[in-house]
């Protein structure tokens, strides 16, 4: 890129540039479909209806194991050089989900909110949906600094999916969460041994592309089928073609990176859709604001540590976006326990995710790319 | 081979724990698992059925009837009735492709004779096909106490369906033989001039048969509901043609997700609307080939790339939403109807080419294949009148598995007597969807 290009004014979506774990970024544009979802939702035109969300569930499904795969992928695509990052990650996602989770929690107990049944599991969802990050990156500036900050925001993203993966699906109940985890790995195990036996054996582009986009559904229906986690189902099956010989991960990339903005967009227009203006979702929202910016703070402030390049407070600032992984957790609380609480935790999800993005388009000043 | 074998295995054993350690369908969010099953499943089976030289429509119907409730019961009534949700999608999206295929360009200077030999033999089939079935009407499995202009509308209804035919299927032996020449171009005229023909002739039939039930509003006349269905239904798909060849043109991006949501938005918008997705997908395909014709190669990969998903789920929950207690019941009427649209077609094709003055004792052999196009309008027909829509799509499988499996062999006879097989790469014409696009037999 030259410096007049880099200089040059950027578009709010800058979805061309991607993260490490090879998902576009969705930091602006969460500003622009969450709302949008919100005014398409039923509160308002109803062009996303209740019943059209019901019919878009098994797509909604499918993004979910999308972004699931694309973080096993990642795992495969982690170097030598990248532990520090993800030592890192880990330790910041963990302290954000921990200091959210326990506020979250406490509130949830003493304010007795209707509909969150046990305050602890629900404390911990929130908190691990508040735990994702994805962040902007400089061009200008793109650097050793910048690669380690967007590599810790990507990895974060791990935590969150494989703990709450196993947590929102049969979440409280130790027995019925382990028999659900095993279930999900068991069905992801099998579909993308099959997916791995087919992939490299497609005789065209498009025999492939069914392949792979077949493997996908038939990860989401089992999930679905199964009432697991797609996200942790989808997770298990991209680190499986991320370790397995051959090129299933490339070809799983390459194809998947079609359909994957469609369907992150979606999944932020269903998530607006989902918001109903509830009291619950009113009080969740504020301490959620005030905990997470804590919660990165104090997880960023221990995550410089390890990575030792980049300082705590621009760390923090960095890591402000909530990214597509939480509220995809989100939504896949909502689809799994079928509560009045999903809705509250993705309307919560969702405006804070359009105000930390706002403040990050800030706090970048208009020239970041996405990461 | 073995791998794909031992992938299929995998998938089957896969899907049927799941379905037996999950709950009970009318619990269960089951179009997912179906679509995916159906997909990779019925891809492979498609794939093994090729090695038997035949068409992988074929393999897909055969597998969704083994996997279906009548057999495995892998797929279950209630996954099979999910799986037919996207039956709109691929209906519209099957027309487009037909739409997309027809250059009026290319085919202006043989127009007249083409249209000659079509009409002639679209002419003679469809009407002793409407006068038989008008007078075989009683003794069919097809509500066989309707009379008056119920029966008439109906006859006329059953034969526009019977005398489809199946462009793709055309398309794609020509394009596996790597075919060129008088007979490739006259098959291929014949027969999408014809479909042209027979989606406004079911456009008609459909609004006769819902004046006859009483369906249609008595407040307006059948005129105006045929105007309402035919232009409005042409207005509209060269609308959402011309929105497409503007995306095309402006933007191109992402064309496969661009391409499944116009055929979304001609479906469902198209059926709230009371237009016939049908003709509204053939105009759009027609508006972007002839009007605003796409640069490159990328419209064309992107039909491949989103077309082959959706069909192979298509066939797939047609063969096992099939009915096989009633195709006991229909096997023969499907037989006989089969047996007499060949000897039509033959009879009409040779009345055409004498007309034409031309020499034309081959093309009836490219005009047999029946499949996704047939399909389509039958599965309209079901959808719209489930009690005696059901048998006819029966019939109607029936007729298309028949055709599928009789048609392209059939077909490629011709070329090779006709001496057109591999004159494509001599004179450097290109069929328009290639052989490894998997899309033979899907129209």
């Amino acid at each position: 890129m030259t410096p007049d290009a880099a200089r040059a004014p950027k578009p709010l979506w800058v979805w061309r540039v991607r993260t490490a774990l090879g998902v576009r970024s969705v930091v602006a544009p969460a500003i622009v479909f969450v709302p949008l979802g919100y005014l398409l939702g039923p509160t308002h035109l109803n062009v996303l209806s209740e019943a059209v969300q019901a019919h878009l569930d098994p797509v909604i499904s499918a993004a979910l194991v999308t972004l699931g795969v694309f973080v096993g992928l990642a795992l495969g695509a982690v170097r030598a050089d990248a532990g520090r990052s993800l030592a890192a990650a880990a330790v910041e996602a963990s302290i954000t989900a921990a200091v959210v989770a326990s506020a979250i929690g406490f509130l949830a107990w003493t304010w007795a909110l209707p509909g969150t049944g046990s305050a602890p599991l629900f404390g911990a969802v929130v908190g691990l949906c508040a735990a994702a990050s994805a962040t902007l990156v400089t061009r200008a500036a793109a650097g050793d600094r910048e690669t380690t900050i967007a590599r810790v925001a990507d990895f974060d993203d791990l935590v969150v999916i494989a703990a709450g993966g196993v947590l929102v699906a049969h979440g409280g109940d130790l027995v019925a969460t382990l028999r659900a985890a095993t279930m999900a790995v068991a069905v992801a195990t099998a579909t993308a041994a099959a997916g791995w036996l087919l992939f490299e054996s497609a005789s065209s582009e498009p025999e492939r592309g069914v392949f792979v986009i077949g493997t996908v559904l038939l990860l989401a229906g089992g999930a679905a089928y199964l009432h697991v986690s797609p996200l942790l189902v989808g997770t298990v099956a991209g680190a499986l073609w991320a370790f397995a010989p051959g090129g299933a991960a490339q070809i799983v990339r390459a194809d998947l990176d079609v359909i994957q903005h469609p369907l992150v967009v979606l999944l932020l227009l269903v998530a607006g859709a989902t918001i109903r203006p509830t009291l619950l979702a009113a009080w969740l929202l504020a301490p959620l604001l005030i905990f997470r910016i804590t919660g990165k703070i104090a997880g960023s402030w221990a995550a410089a540590r390890i990575v030792r390049d980049v300082p705590p407070l621009e760390l923090s600032a960095r890591l402000l976006p909530c990214g597509a992984a939480g509220i995809a957790l989100a939504l896949n609380y909502d689809q799994l326990t079928g509560t009045g609480a999903g809705p509250a935790v993705v309307a919560a999800l969702a405006g804070a995710a359009v105000v930390f993005e706002a403040l990050a388009l800030f706090n970048v000043g208009g020239e970041g790319d996405q990461a | 081979m073995i791998r794909r074998a031992t992938a299929l295995a995998v998938v089957v054993a896969t899907a049927y724990v799941v379905r037996q350690h999950g709950p009970a369908d009318g619990e269960a969010r089951t179009m997912a698992l179906a679509a995916g099953f159906a997909l990779v499943a019925a891809a492979l089976a498609g794939d093994f059925v090729e090695k038997l030289r035949l068409p992988r429509v074929s393999g897909y119907l055969l597998f969704g009837l083994a996997a279906g409730p009548y057999f495995s019961n892998v797929i279950s009534r209630p996954m099979a009735r999910e799986l037919r949700l996207i039956d709109g999608v691929a209906v519209a999206l099957i027309a487009m492709i037909a739409g997309l295929e027809m250059n009026v360009l290319r085919l202006k200077p043989r127009i007249i004779r083409m249209l000659q030999v079509g009409g002639i033999t679209i002419a003679i089939l469809f009407a002793v096909l409407f006068v038989g079935l008008y007078a075989a009407w009683p003794w069919l499995p097809i509500l066989p106490g309707a009379t008056g202009a119920l029966r008439f509308a109906m006859a006329f209804l059953f034969a526009t369906v019977v005398t489809s035919f199946s462009p793709t299927v055309t398309i794609a032996v020509m394009a596996e033989n790597r075919a060129a020449g008088p007979l490739s171009e006259l098959t291929l005229a014949v027969v999408v001039l014809g479909d042209l023909l027979l989606v406004l002739l079911f456009g008609v039939s459909m609004q006769l048969v819902r004046t006859a039930t009483g369906a249609a509003s008595q407040e307006v006349g059948l005129f105006v509901h045929l105007s309402w269905e035919i232009v409005g239904s042409m207005a509209f798909g060269a609308t959402v043609g011309a929105l497409l060849a503007l995306y095309l043109r402006a933007i191109g991006r992402e064309l496969a997700i661009v391409l499944v949501a116009c055929c979304v938005v001609l479906s469902e918008v198209g059926a709230w609307m009371r237009f016939e997705p049908v003709l509204a997908a053939l105009v759009a395909g027609l508006i972007v080939e002839n009007v605003a014709p796409p640069r490159g190669d990328a419209l064309r990969r992107a039909v491949e790339r989103s077309a082959l998903p959706i069909l192979i789920v298509f066939f797939a929950a047609a063969g096992a939403s099939l009915q096989l207690d009633a195709l006991r019941t229909v096997g023969f009427v499907a037989g006989a109807l089969a047996l007499a649209r060949l000897l039509l077609i033959r009879i009409g094709t040779s009345a055409g080419a004498r007309v034409a003055g031309i020499e034309g004792s081959l093309v009836w052999r490219g005009l047999v294949s029946q499949a996704g196009l047939t399909l389509g309008l039958t599965v309209i027909v079901a959808s719209e009148y489930p009690t005696w829509g059901a048998p006819l799509q029966t019939i109607m499988v029936a007729m298309i598995a028949l055709h599928e499996l009789v048609g392209p062999v059939l077909f490629r006879s011709a070329l090779a007597r006709a001496g057109e097989i591999g004159r494509a790469d001599l004179t450097g014409a290109d069929a328009s969807i290639a052989p490894e696009s998997g899309l033979a037999g899907a129209s």
